[in-house]
């Protein structure tokens, strides 16, 4: 029940972008799905690797949701919240996004650990949260540097 | 990220390919904007990054990449050198200026290549197979070498002016 729901989560995500008036430039997307599923996944690596404070699902179905959640559906996440940030021109909101895009990703988590999909030894809520929030505020700053490449290499 | 415990014969083969790669992708003559050639590299990285994992970790556990089980540095440095190395790929693909059929020709030979590359990665205990045969990653560069063909030629479509940035 949880994949399909997680399927169609990301599915319903994906389509929705690809049909939206967009902000950013394409190659601009695609970098930060890139980059954001790289670095995510480093992390998820270092965690279960180095430190084992998480475990990875042994079960397929869980472990396809597993690999979802950190290649797909967070690196969306993170272009979505480019994407929307670029569509509010008030700080306050886009500082109530980022704290929003926060509790979003926390969700997800926290909605994964209930399905054992991640299962964690040593799981700290306030770093979580401060990594999720460094990693919007890091693709945030790819995406920015990134654009001055895109405008130079095109015009 | 540790360090790896041992610098040894690995590591120090490893370091001059990696030292080559960008060498090379620096030297050549500029053929894509910045923008597409950082694309193509971070696209190398994420393929190398997602293969690698899926088929060296819990539950496959198929391969060692280096000395050790941990995540180190190395490994690291490992998904930026494949990121370089499909990058030198793809350079030479739009220098041959390949179309129609010898895609297949170009995607099968370059791929009997990385395989070669990879069994003296292999005589250098970078990768040390656990079950894992040539011939799987042959396939698995088939793949790899394909996906990163149709990307290219998808970036390269969506070259356009951005005037509304």
């Amino acid at each position: 029940l949880f994949l399909s729901i997680i399927i169609n989560i990301t599915f319903l995500i994906v389509i929705t972008y690809i049909y939206l008036k967009k902000r950013l430039h394409i190659y601009e997307s695609v970098l930060i799905f890139l980059s954001s599923s790289f670095i995510h996944s480093s992390k998820v690596q270092t965690q279960y690797l180095n430190k084992e404070t998480l475990i990875v699902p042994r079960d397929i179905a869980l472990l396809v949701i597993f690999w979802s959640l950190i290649n797909i559906l967070v690196p969306m996440i993170l272009i979505w919240y480019l994407e929307l940030l670029y569509w509010f021109r008030s700080t306050k909101l886009k500082i109530l996004l980022t704290f929003v895009c926060v509790i979003v990703l926390l969700g997800m988590e926290e909605i994964a650990v209930r399905f054992n999909v991640l299962k964690y030894s040593v799981r700290n809520v306030n770093a979580t949260s401060l990594y999720w929030l460094v990693l919007l505020l890091g693709s945030l700053l790819i995406q920015r540097l990134y654009r001055k490449f895109v405008l130079k290499g095109v015009n | 990220m540790p360090f790896p415990q041992l610098f040894d014969k690995n590591e120090i083969f490893f370091s001059l390919v990696f030292m080559v790669l960008i060498f090379l992708a620096i030297r050549l003559p500029k053929r894509f904007p910045l923008s597409i050639s950082i694309l193509l590299i971070t696209y190398g990285a994420f393929i190398g990054n997602i293969l690698d994992t899926l088929l060296a970790t819990q539950p496959l556990d198929t391969f060692d990449v280096f000395d050790s089980k941990h995540y180190e540095l190395f490994d690291l440095f490992i998904f930026f050198g494949y990121g370089f190395y499909y990058y030198i790929l793809i350079y030479i693909y739009d220098r041959l200026s390949i179309r129609g059929f010898q895609n297949v020709h170009f995607v099968i030979f370059s791929s009997a290549v990385s395989s070669i590359l990879e069994l003296i990665m292999v005589s250098f205990n970078i990768f040390t197979y656990k079950g894992w045969k040539i011939y799987y990653s042959y396939t698995a560069y088939l793949f790899v070498i394909w996906s990163m063909v149709l990307f290219y030629r998808f970036i390269v479509s969506k070259f356009q002016p951005t005037k509304n940035l």
